[in-house]
């Protein structure tokens, strides 16, 4: 990697003969199209061919059962529905007459409507149909009839980019049996069937291969459909190999991003601080089709790592004329338990009391049942073709590990004396101040009963070296690394000794997709038994001949000589692998400068529950990045949009802004939780790739700290509403500084 | 040491020089994502005469999708293959961003080392200055953290903690 060799997608040069693709976009958001002219594209130099949806053989939809009862079109039949939908691919000798060719195709509208961009503007109108049911515990007019406050307010979360260093991929190869495709995909054996389905031709006439992308966070599930099938049906039409490696305006238009998200709520709790009732609506975005809605499963999330005795949360999601949007670093999961814990600090603002003891107070007990986050559940057994008729309603937390963190981190965060430093600060600076904020979070980890994955060993028999491939796609999550070390550790062979090969749909048939923290844990655990197995086989034929001191080359060489297999194949069974909570808790401090917005993280201490780690190098670094992801989220990434066309505006780096080396926490402290090894856990872990994300809403919630005494200064007190993202200007306005406040001090 | 390029009119003028490397001397470490300058992704190391001062030179790193290929006249060109590789071996920045997990899915770690590589060209940095010179690079997966204490690892005034990381690293 360090030295520019590891190979993904497009790091092949390009090979003569191959043509370069490039989608022609919709210059309106909510139009009927008339006609798609590539005539005079067609007539420049070094253009080859124009594809639009009269090529497509097959059927004209990218999905196949990443959700069956949904389907999408790579080119829109009639109405474009969102600015920057792909019309059609053009195909040139190379990436130099793409530009003009595309300029060139003539594309005519009729029935011009205004975009619809916001949760606002689309709750105007009736729900689609086809909303999720509600999330009901108890009865919550009886919890506000025990209430003795009732709270209620709401709060915004913008959309977010998932920003994967490369963009969406592929390569596209017409071969002597049908077509080879080298895809950014982390559902290859969904690309296979799209391909298939859109091409009109058997899957097993279509090679997926994926040796590993420059980052996935979700927007290369279902997205990496629109470039593979478009790539493919360029190859069918031409007979040659089509390259589509996305520019990143390109890229930002037409995917969907991370869902919008708004979320009222009425809360209802009592004297002494015990939470009686939550009522809440949370409404998504899914951009103009219902393909990957996440609220579904986030209403099932808020429950956290509280206790309720009523709940009553309802789903809604509306379609806007946007992109759809798509998976994003833990969807559903994420807007439930962020949403909660600003429900946490509004009603403990309500009463009066401190924040993190409003919490202990409400926290669930050791052997308390968290419901089962049951849509995700549905949605990805849908996904392996398995409609999963019976589902648990809830899963056991043995015990809530998060008091015992909370008591640690208070610790080693030193966070009492720090808190009153933050007041001390804040006491004696009126233009700078200081908010710390503790945050703690059960991340419910879901594994659907059907979710299997396609596991090889292979032993080499010469010297006995290991050759693994296991289904799931390396996007940077290090599901590499954990193989390579589940394998070794369970064959007793050297780290040294193991190869890891990329995925593809022969070797790893009908793999899972590589998502929700899933494609680590359960490939670990596929590979963990097939070497287990492998083990065993070896060890008994050790048995047998009677030889228990012969080295690992030669036992394999005899072995194999005798008949013995030396390759193992292991696909998870249904409800094989387990689910459970993961917990993790977060303690932030900033620093804000009144006068400007700006504000700085001073430190940020995690504890995050990791199990025993299976690698944890791997697993800090997985916190520490989806942190930063969070971070990003609520600080300074913000999508914008020209509202008369619909045009995404923020679709460069210039305009759109993830965090970079100087916006992180100047002191950035991560550590996993001692000797707590996860009892039904793969090799005794937990997952690390998602959990972590939900953790940085403690930025927030310590800026909500910093803005309340600015704002108490200038004589504004109480609970004010937030929408993030928290950008700079936003800040400054919620600081509430009065121009009759800014005098020279008279001396 | 390095190749010579002669180019004449089949290239058109338009052509970046990340393009050139890539597709004409077929060098693909280097990266291509935004190309705006926005990411840093494909950042290589020009030494080119220095026009201020007669007869000496200047190295710095440079975003190649922003330098055109007619501008490099005369120039020279690293790329991140010319620093090393598991045949010849690898250069110290490479071992540090390793060592220190700075690399997940790896897309951004050529243009970070190039990018480094061209700092330490004009002389020892600073920790501060390491952080300051990294705001044109980035990653979305790692969060930074270990990328810096990799790079912070070189500097003048590394923490001793960082130091001994690097000469453990660096021995293995």
């Amino acid at each position: 990697m360090t030295i520019g060799e590891a190979e993904y997608a497009v790091q092949a040069p390009t090979l003569p003969g191959e043509l370069f693709g490039m989608f022609v976009t919709s210059t309106q958001a909510n139009a009927r199209i008339v006609s798609i002219d590539p005539t005079d594209a067609l007539a420049l130099p070094g253009v080859v061919a124009f594809v639009g949806k009269e090529d497509i053989q097959g059927k004209n939809d990218i999905l196949s059962m990443e959700w069956p009862l949904s389907t999408e079109p790579l080119f829109p039949e009639e109405r474009v529905s969102y600015y920057g939908q792909p019309l059609g691919l053009i195909l040139t000798e190379g990436r130099d007459y793409a530009y003009a060719a595309v300029a060139a195709v003539k594309v005519t509208y009729d029935d011009i409507q205004p975009p619809v961009l916001s949760i606002d503007e689309a709750l105007q109108s009736p729900l689609p149909d086809g909303q999720f049911p509600a999330f009901v515990q108890g009865d919550v007019q009886a919890g506000f009839a025990t209430s003795t406050n009732i709270i209620e307010g709401a709060m915004g979360r913008d959309g977010q980019f998932h920003f994967a260093m490369e963009t969406q991929v592929c390569i596209a190869t017409p071969t002597d049996e049908g077509y080879d495709i080298v895809a950014g995909t982390q559902y290859a054996a969904e690309t296979q069937r799209a391909v298939g389905q859109v091409l009109g031709i058997p899957d097993n006439r279509v090679n997926v291969t994926v040796k590993r992308i420059g980052g996935g966070f979700g927007s290369k599930i279902s997205r990496c459909n629109i470039v593979a099938t478009a790539a493919a049906l360029g190859a069918q039409k031409t007979r040659r190999r089509v390259r589509l490696s996305l520019d990143y305006g390109d890229n930002m238009s037409i995917m969907g991003w991370r869902e919008p998200y708004m979320c009222t709520y009425k809360v209802g709790v009592d004297d002494a601080g015990i939470l009686q009732a939550v009522q809440a609506t949370m409404t998504c975005d899914a951009g103009y089709i219902g393909v990957d809605i996440s609220v579904g499963s986030a209403v099932q999330c808020i429950v956290s790592c509280y206790t309720c005795p009523n709940w009553e949360v309802t789903p809604q999601h509306v379609f806007t004329n946007t992109a759809n949007n798509t998976w994003c670093r833990t969807p559903g999961t994420f807007e439930g338990i962020i949403f909660m814990e600003n429900i946490m600090d509004h009603v403990a603002i309500a009463l009066g009391m401190d924040p993190l003891e409003f919490r202990r107070k409400n926290l669930m007990p050791d052997g308390a049942t968290r419901p089962v986050n049951e849509h995700m559940m549905r949605l990805r057994c849908a996904m392996a073709g398995n409609m999963a008729p019976t589902i648990p309603k809830e899963v056991t937390i043995p015990k809530n590990l998060i008091n015992d963190m909370i008591d640690q981190i208070m610790i080693s965060a030193d966070v009492e004396a720090r808190k009153q430093a933050v007041e001390a600060f804040n006491q004696a600076n009126k233009w700078k101040k200081r908010g710390i904020a503790i945050m703690p979070q059960s991340w419910p980890h879901t594994v659907p009963a059907s979710y299997p994955f396609n596991a090889m060993v292979s032993i080499n028999v010469r010297d006995g070296t290991v050759t693994v491939s296991h289904g799931g796609t390396e996007m940077g999550q290090g599901i590499n690394t954990k193989i390579a070390q589940c394998a070794a550790y369970e064959l007793g062979i050297p780290l040294e000794m193991i190869a890891v090969k990329g995925s593809n749909t022969h070797t790893n048939a009908n793999s899972q997709c590589t998502g929700g923290s899933l494609g680590s844990d359960i490939a670990s655990y596929n590979v963990s038994i097939a070497c287990r197995n492998l083990k065993q086989r070896l060890d008994d034929y050790k048995d047998t001949i009677g030889m228990p001191d012969i080295s690992w080359p030669n036992l394999i060489t005899l072995a194999y000589f005798n008949g013995i297999d030396i390759c193992e194949r292991y696909v998870n069974k249904n409800n094989e692998v387990k689910s459970y909570g993961v917990f993790g808790v977060a303690v932030t401090e900033v620093e804000v400068d009144v006068l400007t917005g700006q504000y700085m993280v001073l430190r940020t201490d995690i504890l995050e529950d990791a199990g025993r780690s299976i690698s944890p190098l791997v697993d800090i670094g997985q916190v520490e990045g989806a942190f930063i992801m969070g971070q990003g989220l609520f600080t300074t990434e913000k999508p914008m949009y020209d509202l008369v066309t619909g045009r995404k505006i923020t679709n460069t780096t210039w305009y759109y802004k993830p965090p970079q080396a100087m916006d992180i926490p100047v002191d950035f402290r991560v550590t996993l939780l001692n000797n707590s090894p996860n009892p039904v856990g793969v090799q005794a872990s937990k997952v690390t790739a998602e959990p972590p994300v939900c953790l940085s809403f403690s930025v927030v919630m310590a800026l909500r700290q910093a803005i309340t005494s600015a704002r108490a200064d200038g004589g504004t007190t109480g609970w004010f509403q937030i929408d993030t993202p928290m950008t700079v200007e936003k800040v400054q306005r919620l600081c509430l500084v009065d121009s009759s406040r800014l005098v020279l001090k008279s001396t | 040491m390095g190749e010579k390029y002669t180019v004449d009119g089949d290239i058109p003028p338009w052509t970046r020089l990340v393009d050139f490397l890539r597709e004409k001397a077929k060098l693909c470490g280097t990266k291509v994502v935004c190309r705006e300058a926005g990411c840093g992704i494909c950042t290589v190391v020009i030494t080119r005469p220095d026009l201020e001062h007669e007869g000496r030179y200047k190295t710095y790193s440079v975003p190649s999708c922003q330098t055109l290929l007619y501008a490099c006249d005369g120039w020279s060109i690293e790329s991140v293959e010319n620093l090393g590789d598991r045949f010849t071996g690898y250069h110290s920045l490479q071992k540090a961003l390793h060592g220190f997990t700075g690399t997940q899915c790896g897309y951004c770690s050529p243009g970070m080392i190039m990018h480094m590589y061209g700092q330490i060209q004009n002389g020892p940095l600073t920790m501060s200055q390491v952080e300051r010179s990294l705001d044109g690079n980035l990653c979305r997966c790692t969060g930074y953290r270990p990328i810096l204490d990799a790079f912070k690892s070189f500097a003048v005034d590394a923490d001793q903690v960082l130091k001994n990381k690097l000469t453990d690293i660096e021995r293995q």
